[in-house]
């Protein structure tokens, strides 16, 4: 693992709507914590693997490429155990498989995503 | 001496009176002679018909009649004997009672039975009805109903039995029973491959059959596929199992196959002497000799064969090939629900996750939608709450704020209106309440526009090329429906392009009788399996994760393109792209709507 050291407070945001994303990036970064996008799963295991430790990971879960239950997969997989340390908190309108989900991660935020608990959530990972 | 001559001996022999005398002796004589005549004529006449009586009976029983001398020899048999065991009566006659009907195993337990009643008088089967197995000509083995009676007149004593076989009314109720338990199992399956395996079980061990296989028409292939195959457990026939797995039966061919050419049942008494059987190599050398398979129908159509193989031969069985018959229009009933239930389970799943797909797609541009509502709320909320009211207070920055959340809850709106727009398309499909309004449209024209309101949102390294002309190719078509056809194949070449340049033509052909339209893109592809399927119900080319939308736009593509008269197809090799290519009809063709 290397590569740049990230501010403790940056969120990865790992989301396919780019409408969704951007909206998040602006009310995150509004709040004072930088945002790094990602537009599926593949692009945030890169991400990852190049910059230290966000504070939290934003999760959909129906995503191209690589979607979310497989990036969870591979999170699992990282042998120096330093990326599954990151907690995760699943935003998704994928109901209850998203809850079944949700019990191996931090947190579950359903779609439509309530802007208060969000904001909780964030403050509690991310200060 | 007859009284004649006794009187005719005597002194008075010559006197008148006894001369008279003598005559009337004479006339008494021969009165009575001819009466002792009569009478024996008489006795002899009543044997005779009591003996054609008694042999009329012997004939006429339908149980079997064997007598048996007293060293064990057969005397009598009688034509129902001659018909069971399949012996002639003039072969039997003479023959050891013991070698010709009596199972080996059973030779010995007989000989003495009999040796023992000779030296004691006592034989503790006689006079009662038992059930014992007895042998045909042909090796079989059945059960009869015998009684055995003793007559001793002069000399030695000698024995009847009465038998009467027990095998076809034991077979009756076994058939019965086996009926009931292919019902049963029937009406407890869940599915088809539950069922098969059952049936074949039940038939094999009711009926004494030793190994089965289920056949499947496989109407695309033209040929049957074996999906279960039941044996017994002390069945070695592993390179029979293997081909009958793996190898498709063709129309005509085999058992299985000239059994779906008839529609009627079949029987092999020996494998071995049937050329048209084409595994009868492999079965023979594997031990098995006999066999039968009837048809599953339903009505006329054949849906699948059932096949059974027996390590003996088997004499033809009329009966049986009767009674499954009846058994194959049943099963086919059976198969015919079961598929109907699966369909019906599979259009409820679709269903369900149709339903599932749509929601997660409409809470998409919900989600933003509402984050953005919730993001203004809170803004106006923690603005300063200044005289004169919220809005006003702010200064220019929070407007363009408002104005750039009202523009993206704007686009947001439309998509919602859009999914909608779908899933109501869908319902009108479903309801054949898809209405055209036909006006004059410019194939090339509207495509051109359609384009252009993609390429604005487009990145500049994708390109769309157009190819084609205005006032070429046009028709009487419903022109909202044809732009959200061209709409969903280039937003398809865009989703699915993977940013590679995407191809339009509008072409008319050389009769003009059909339009043209061609989108080409040079991204992933669709495989070959998909290439149908993608243009039916909720079906996309990839997993429902990987794509967004609802996976109906082709299935609305092709109802409204049919609707139109015209046709649409794909083109696709997976990495190198896909050309979809619709054709609508020139001519005015108002009546297909």
């Amino acid at each position: 693992m290397s590569g740049t050291l990230e501010q403790c407070n940056t969120i990865l945001v790992v989301e396919d709507d780019e409408e969704i994303l951007s909206t998040l990036r602006e009310l995150l970064e509004g709040e004072g914590y930088p945002v790094v996008p990602a537009k599926n799963g593949r692009e945030a295991i890169e991400i990852l693997e190049k910059m230290l430790h966000p504070c939290l990971i934003l999760l959909d879960l129906f995503m191209p490429i690589m979607d979310g239950w497989q990036f969870l997969d591979q999170l699992n997989r990282d042998e120096s155990k330093l990326l599954t340390h990151i907690p995760v908190v699943i935003t998704s309108a994928a109901g209850d498989r998203a809850r079944e989900t949700a019990i191996r991660v931090s947190g579950y935020i359903k779609k439509p995503i309530d802007l208060e608990l969000l904001l909780i959530t964030v403050q509690k990972y991310c200060g | 001496m007859s009284l004649y001559q006794i009187a005719k001996s005597t002194k008075f022999a010559t006197s008148p009176d006894v001369i008279g005398l003598q005559s009337l002796l004479n006339a008494v004589l021969v009165a009575l002679l001819l009466f002792g005549y009569r009478l024996v004529l008489r006795e002899r006449f009543t044997c005779r018909k009591i003996e054609a009586r008694k042999t009329a009976i012997i004939e006429a029983s339908l149980d079997c009649i064997i007598t048996m001398d007293h060293q064990g020899r057969i005397i009598e048999f009688n034509p129902a004997a001659e018909k069971t065991f399949g012996y002639p009566r003039k072969y039997a006659i003479g023959q050891e009672m013991a070698q010709l009907i009596v199972p080996p195993r059973l030779h010995e337990a007989h000989r003495q039975g009999l040796a023992h009643f000779l030296n004691t008088g006592n034989g503790p089967v006689l006079g009662k009805k038992l059930e014992m197995p007895a042998i045909k000509a042909d090796g079989t083995e059945f059960l009869v109903e015998l009684s055995i009676a003793v007559l001793q007149l002069e000399g030695p004593p000698v024995f009847t039995g009465f038998l009467r076989d027990l095998s076809s009314e034991r077979m009756t109720k076994q058939r019965l029973a086996t009926q009931f338990h292919i019902m049963s199992a029937l009406s407890d399956a869940n599915s088809l491959k539950d069922a098969t395996k059952k049936i074949l079980q039940i038939i094999a061990e009711d009926l004494n059959w030793d190994m089965g296989t289920f056949w499947i028409v496989e109407n695309q292939a033209k040929a049957l596929k074996a999906i279960e195959i039941w044996h017994r457990t002390n069945i070695n026939a592993p390179e029979l199992i293997r081909i009958t797995r793996e190898e498709k039966m063709p129309f005509g061919k085999g058992l299985p196959g000239s059994i779906w050419k008839s529609g009627e049942p079949a029987w092999i008494s020996n494998i071995a002497d049937d050329i048209n059987f084409t595994r009868c190599s492999i079965a023979n050398k594997e031990g098995l000799h006999g066999g039968f398979g009837f048809p599953i129908k339903s009505g006329n159509r054949v849906l699948g064969i059932v096949e059974f193989f027996s390590r003996k031969t088997r004499s033809f069985d009329h009966d049986l090939l009767q009674d499954v018959t009846t058994l194959g229009g049943q099963i086919g009933q059976f198969i015919d629900r079961l598929v109907a239930l699966e369909n019906l389970q599979k259009t409820i799943g679709e269903r369900d996750e149709f339903l599932s797909i749509a929601s997660h797609e409409l809470k998409t541009p919900l989600t933003t939608l509402s984050l953005q509502l919730q993001m203004l709320e809170r803004s106006l909320r923690t603005a300063p709450n200044q005289a004169g009211g919220i809005v006003e207070a702010h200064t220019k920055a929070p407007r363009d704020k408002i104005k750039k959340t009202v523009k993206i809850c704007g686009n947001q709106a439309k998509k919602l209106s859009e999914l909608l727009d779908e899933l109501l398309d869908l319902t009108r499909i479903r309801l054949g309440r898809l209405r055209l309004d036909y006006t004059e449209v410019d194939l090339f024209q509207v495509t051109q526009e359609v384009i252009d309101r993609f390429s604005a949102g487009m990145n500049l390294n994708q390109k769309i090329d157009v190819r084609g002309a205005t006032g070429i190719v046009k028709g009487h078509w419903d022109s909202t429906r044809i732009e959200q056809i061209i709409t969903n194949l280039i937003s398809n070449a865009i989703k699915y392009g993977e940013g590679g340049h995407i191809e339009v033509d509008v072409i008319a052909d050389p009769a003009m009788q059909y339009g043209r339209l061609i989108v080409k893109d040079h991204g992933m592809g669709i495989p070959v399996e998909m290439q149908v399927k993608i243009f039916e119900r909720f079906e996309r080319a990839v997993g429902p994760s990987h794509i967004t939308g609802l996976g109906l736009g082709l299935y609305i593509t092709r109802q409204i393109v049919e609707a139109h008269g015209g046709s649409i197809s794909v083109h696709s090799e997976v990495g190198k792209g896909s050309t979809f290519t619709v054709a609508l009809p020139l001519e005015k063709n108002e009546a297909v709507a």
